[in-house]
């Protein structure tokens, strides 16, 4: 048995991971996978080169970043998609209904809140931006945690914020008004969620890493298929409350990740100015011929 | 090599030599985390003169001499009035010591809720924790006042303005100075770690980002800076302390 370290945040997305466990789809292919929380790629990236961890889950934004500064670390395998559908978008952009915002166009000049800049949050809100004809330099974004938006949008310090369940359910009861759905709108059908490691590590266990796909593969799958398995797991690893996992939507779990798919985030990171121009991400997808 | 240019000379040749081992240990570095001194120093030629000054330095500045600023002023009032009365100086006391001891940096998420996350925190979070040691030392500087001349006023009649303009506050100098020069230390720390939460702007802000960003020879040049700040602070205010205790010398000699 081969036992495997992998770095995950305690959200829906993950819930493939569990799936796999519980499912004994790791016992099968003869790796014990210890799943362990990570707080963000800044941090989780070191940890897969000093081998702290072998995998860690993450959006594509930092993972690319990362490489094109040099740091080598291969993408083993997708995870999920953003949405194509807003009714499957647990993420909305929301303003406070006397803000004069009330849609995309109204936001030149305004001031909004992510949370993190030149992550996947901001760049799907420069692409639904710019989609609505404005300039992401015209408009002021800033990174407010989860926690504090709703409190920034009702004392008017920012005019828009971009949240996630459960904080979206809380802003909604607050009276704030989505406005827009960034990921669906801006990055919808793209990769979220990405199983990235150590490049030392991929090229010295080319057969850990094809079971480990091949498992998170199968999960994905019966993921898709049994929508209650997910909601069986998500209180083991998750914070959510029985209300919020009743009521969420299950994320769209694909493994499947194409070179295109990565071309498509480095063209839009490189248009909104997340990485210098010409990084070549074709070292990014790790292969199993290792060429 | 005279006294004199061994004073002026000293002080610089070990930061020089820091320097050059650096610059000679990191050439060629292939290192990501320690990237080379030369470019780290292309870095902050490039960041730091001056294109990012307006949108990181500024900020930075404005919320360390308004939050020390503020400091002073209440510091050095408060401690005067404290310090006149021996009773209120021991009735406040402990208070100040627990207050003193309470780190502001615990305070940021509560400021964060109740004040924001903007310019208005910070200064707040600034001056909750540099206003202590100023008034603390004022405090003890204005009760050190020496008894005799207690005395010789009283029996003076001096008018209590002239009292505390001309006999209290010079006899404190000295030690209100110390308690300012603590006092820019914290300033520096909290201007730093305020700008960790809720910051889009600023020195602390920036390097954050650079980390998150693996903006290595970025995240090094805005350290050097902050450390080049806090020097420059720090020497300015030895050149106003040594004009305004001009006095004080002259005393003594």
């Amino acid at each position: 048995m081969t036992e495997l370290t992998v770095g995950i945040t305690p959200i829906a997305n993950a819930a493939n991971l569990y799936i796999a466990i519980d499912q004994g789809y790791f016992d099968d292919e003869g790796l014990v996978v210890t799943p362990s929380v990570i707080q963000t790629a800044a941090t989780a990236i070191p940890s897969l080169l000093n081998d702290e961890l072998q995998l860690a889950l993450m959006t594509s934004v930092p993972v690319i970043t990362a490489a094109s500064k040099g740091l080598p670390v291969v993408v083993a395998s997708g995870n999920d998609r953003y949405p194509v559908d807003g009714v499957g978008d647990t993420t909305a952009l929301i303003a406070a209904p006397d803000s004069g915002v009330s849609s995309v166009e109204d936001l030149a000049d305004k001031t909004v809140a992510v949370v993190g800049l030149k992550s996947a949050p901001e760049l799907a809100l420069r692409v639904v931006l710019e989609e609505a004809g404005v300039d992401p330099a015209d408009v002021e974004i800033v990174e407010i945690a989860y926690p504090d938006m709703v409190s920034a949008l009702q004392s008017d310090r920012v005019d828009a914020a971009f949240v996630v369940d459960p904080f979206l359910s809380e802003a909604e009861a607050a009276g704030l008004v989505p406005i827009s759905q960034p990921f669906t709108e801006g990055l919808g059908g793209m990769t979220a969620l990405t199983w990235v490691a150590g490049e030392q590590f991929a090229n010295a266990n080319p057969e850990t890493i094809t079971k480990f796909t091949t498992a998170i593969q199968r999960a994905a799958e019966y993921a898709n298929e049994n929508p209650e398995a997910v909601r069986a797991v998500l209180p083991t690893f998750t914070s959510l409350s029985p209300e919020a996992i009743e009521n969420s939507v299950i994320p769209l779990y694909d493994s499947s990740l194409s070179e295109a798919d990565v071309e498509n985030y480095v063209e839009l990171m490189e248009r909104e100015g997340f990485i210098e121009a010409g990084y070549d991400p074709s070292d990014l997808l790790w292969k199993t011929d290792g060429d | 090599m005279n006294a004199r240019a061994a004073r002026i000379a000293l002080p610089a040749l070990v930061p020089i030599a820091l320097i050059a081992i650096w610059w000679f240990a990191s050439a060629g570095s292939t290192s990501f985390y320690f990237p080379p001194l030369e470019t780290i120093l292309r870095r902050f030629r490039e960041l730091w003169l001056f294109a990012l000054v307006p949108e990181h330095v500024v900020p930075s500045l404005q919320a360390i001499l308004a939050g020390l600023g503020i400091s002073v002023v209440l510091g050095i009032a408060l401690g005067v009035v404290i310090g006149l009365s021996d009773y209120v100086a021991t009735a406040v006391g402990p208070v100040l010591q627990f207050l003193r001891y309470l780190p502001a940096v615990a305070l940021l998420p509560l400021a964060i809720q109740l004040i924001g996350i903007g310019q208005d925190m910070r200064i707040t979070i600034i001056v909750l924790g540099a206003l202590w040691p100023i008034l603390l030392n004022t405090i003890d500087g204005v009760r050190g006042t020496p008894p005799a001349f207690v005395d010789v006023a009283r029996s003076n009649r001096v008018r209590t303005v002239d009292w505390i303009f001309r006999i209290v506050l010079p006899n404190a100098g000295p030690q209100i100075f110390a308690g300012i020069r603590a006092s820019l230390a914290v300033s520096v720390i909290l201007m730093f770690a305020s700008e960790l939460l809720g910051a889009s702007r600023g020195i602390g802000y920036f390097i954050l980002q650079a980390q998150r960003q693996f903006s290595i020879p970025e995240m090094w040049s805005g350290m050097l800076l902050l450390g080049i700040i806090g020097y420059a602070l720090n020497l300015i205010l030895m050149v106003i302390e040594h004009h305004v205790l001009a006095w004080h010398r002259k005393s003594r000699t």
